[in-house]
């Protein structure tokens, strides 16, 4: 075989290659989730627990909810919806409870979730779980606090609520929450995403911001 | 009783055994409730456009579901609601998954023409519409099963459909890659008896061939004499061309051959699709939700097919720039086509299998 056909070869077989490779990883939400978090204090400025509120969409409530009204009444109490807020639980785990607490660059690791139930609000499932961190966590540096999914299945999105996203339990006064959140992907904010040419790998700076991670959460500090 | 009927029953009696007794076989997503599509884990071949399509069909999905829960006030949103779902469906095979990689390789591997791709992408897509209905039906409609229930059997069919395509990719490997090489390697070290000009000859002209051969079951040197390259001179008593066009390699699709890739991608139901069906099912709109889901169904089985009619395209063209007709070169090709998509079926399945079983 002469050359130049070996290389034409390599070069279609490479063509053919790049066509046929697995897709790369770019899942998209199935599951929408407001999030509310508490932020538990032990009364001086250490972290001991996040107690967690997520709600999610009526899509998604309506199916993991399915088969769930044991009794027929229409309705789901909180023992109803047990079983699924045990598998909720023991599946999240492998996901790291999706938070994450950093303090001064240190991961901090938490403990099994102690108390959690599931109850429904008018077709939307709320999830309420308490996470311990393993010790206290000094607030001494600012500390943050994320909620999200980085494999992008879940939506995480801190809520707009009269008491704000983050509810600081039994802090030092000086203590406050500046919450973060991933930014609204409106119509608008996608089709300017479309738009980026294929080609393009740098995003503009303020694209950018729509994609990076989805990051979601709070910095805490007690100055 | 005709035997699609008779295999839908046994499918459904299968259904009901995995909700039954489905072990936790795999991991099933972070609520243990709706598994998460499976991804590949390829390379960041243009992260930022992927990206782009996540956050379209994100979009698309959101909308969908608020649209499903709005049609229980305003029947009118439907045909919104299908083309919601029909978008979704294009997006679903345009991002990850597994329908498009396995079709458009078993399409390569097999030499399939551009229509039978085609065929088979659609009801590959169509298959896993009926897969997510069934379920739904049968899981929720009919026993009440719970949603961890249903996702429990979801990853056993998700495992299922995985183990499929391994068995798929072994078979393509056998038939490209292991029988070609068994035959040539038979041929070529066969009792020389025959040969006039003795074994040395025979082997070393063969050597120089290894690739050029087929396995069409005869030996162009049979006769013993020393050739030079090419190895193989064609005669009009030879009776087959060495680069059969794809019409006469695959013909009409045989489904016989075709169930298999059918199976591995029709198998595991979309979890879009069965959260969609669920949820209609509450608004008392199940009908609809049926429709939405064959509306996604035919957006992702046009946009396969369409995938499919590229990859045969490119084939075609990788053929034609390497400057080769119907020589030896394009036989060499196509062989070399054939078995790289043999493989590339081969791996993906033990990639997803084993992500399945252990990831």
């Amino acid at each position: 075989m002469p050359f130049v056909t070996r290389k034409k070869t390599l070069v279609a077989a490479l063509i053919v290659g790049a066509l046929v490779a697995p897709a790369p990883v770019a899942a998209h939400p199935h599951v929408w989730v407001d999030a509310k978090a508490e932020v538990v204090f032990d009364g001086k400025a250490e972290i001991v627990a996040i107690r967690n509120i997520w709600r999610f969409d009526a899509a998604y409530s309506a199916f993991a909810s399915q088969g769930l009204d044991t009794n027929g009444d229409g309705k789901l109490s909180v023992d109803e919806l047990k079983p699924l807020a045990d598998v909720n639980v023991d599946s999240l785990k492998d996901f790291a409870y999706f938070t994450f607490i950093t303090a001064g660059g240190e991961d901090i690791d938490f403990d099994k979730p102690t108390e959690y139930w599931l109850q429904d609000d008018g077709g939307r499932l709320i999830l309420f779980f308490t996470l311990p961190t393993k010790g206290q966590v000094k607030v001494s540096d600012p500390v943050r606090l994320e909620i999200y999914d980085p494999t992008f299945f879940v939506a995480f999105r801190m809520i707009d609520d009269k008491d704000g996203p983050i509810v600081l339990d039994s802090a030092p006064a000086a203590c406050a929450a500046k919450t973060f959140r991933p930014p609204d992907l409106d119509p608008a904010s996608a089709a300017a995403l479309a738009a980026v040419p294929a080609d393009q790998r740098e995003l503009p700076p303020e694209l950018r911001l729509l994609t990076d991670d989805q990051t979601n959460g709070a910095d805490i500090a007690c100055p | 009783m005709s035997l699609t009927a008779r295999s839908l029953r046994i499918a459904a009696a299968g259904l009901v055994v995995l909700l039954v007794a489905a072990p936790a076989l795999a991991s099933t997503g972070p609520f243990g409730v709706g598994l998460p599509e499976p991804a590949a884990t390829g390379g960041a071949f243009l992260p930022g456009l992927f990206r782009t399509i996540a956050v379209w069909q994100a979009g698309f999905y959101r909308d969908l579901t608020a649209t499903l829960g709005a049609m229980k006030a305003d029947g009118s949103a439907g045909v919104w609601l299908m083309t919601l779902s029909f978008l979704y469906g294009v997006l679903h095979a345009v991002g990850p998954g597994h329908g498009k990689a396995v079709i458009s390789t078993y399409v390569l591997a097999n030499r399939e023409t551009a229509r039978n791709g085609a065929v088979l992408a659609l009801v590959s897509a169509l298959a896993q519409a009926v897969t997510a209905v069934t379920m739904v039906v049968v899981a929720a409609v009919l026993l009440g099963a719970t949603s961890i229930a249903m996702t429990r059997a979801a990853a056993v069919l998700e495992t299922g459909s995985f183990a499929l395509i391994v068995v798929l990719g072994l078979w393509l490997v056998w038939r490209k890659i292991v029988r070609p090489l068994g035959n040539r390697f038979a041929e070529r070290y066969a009792p020389v008896a025959v040969t006039v000009g003795g074994a040395p000859a025979v082997m070393a002209s063969s050597f120089a061939g290894a690739v050029l051969h087929d396995d069409c079951g005869h030996d162009h040197t049979r006769l013993g004499l020393k050739l030079p390259r090419p190895t193989h001179v064609h005669d009009d008593g030879c009776g087959h061309l060495h680069a059969p066009s794809p019409e006469i390699a695959a013909g009409r699709l045989d489904w016989k051959k075709a169930w298999s890739a059918v199976a591995a991608v029709g198998l595991r139901p979309c979890t879009g699709a069965l959260i969609v069906l669920v949820f209609a099912l509450s608004q008392g709109l199940f009908i609809v939700g049926i429709a939405a889901a064959f509306a996604m169904a035919l957006g992702t089985g046009l946009t396969v097919a369409v995938l499919t009619l590229a990859a045969v395209a490119t084939r075609g063209l990788a053929v034609r720039l390497a400057g080769a007709g119907s020589g030896d070169l394009a036989y060499s090709l196509h062989a070399i086509i054939e078995a790289g998509a043999a493989l590339a079926v081969l791996l993906f399945g033990l990639l997803m299998l084993g992500a399945s079983l252990w990831g």
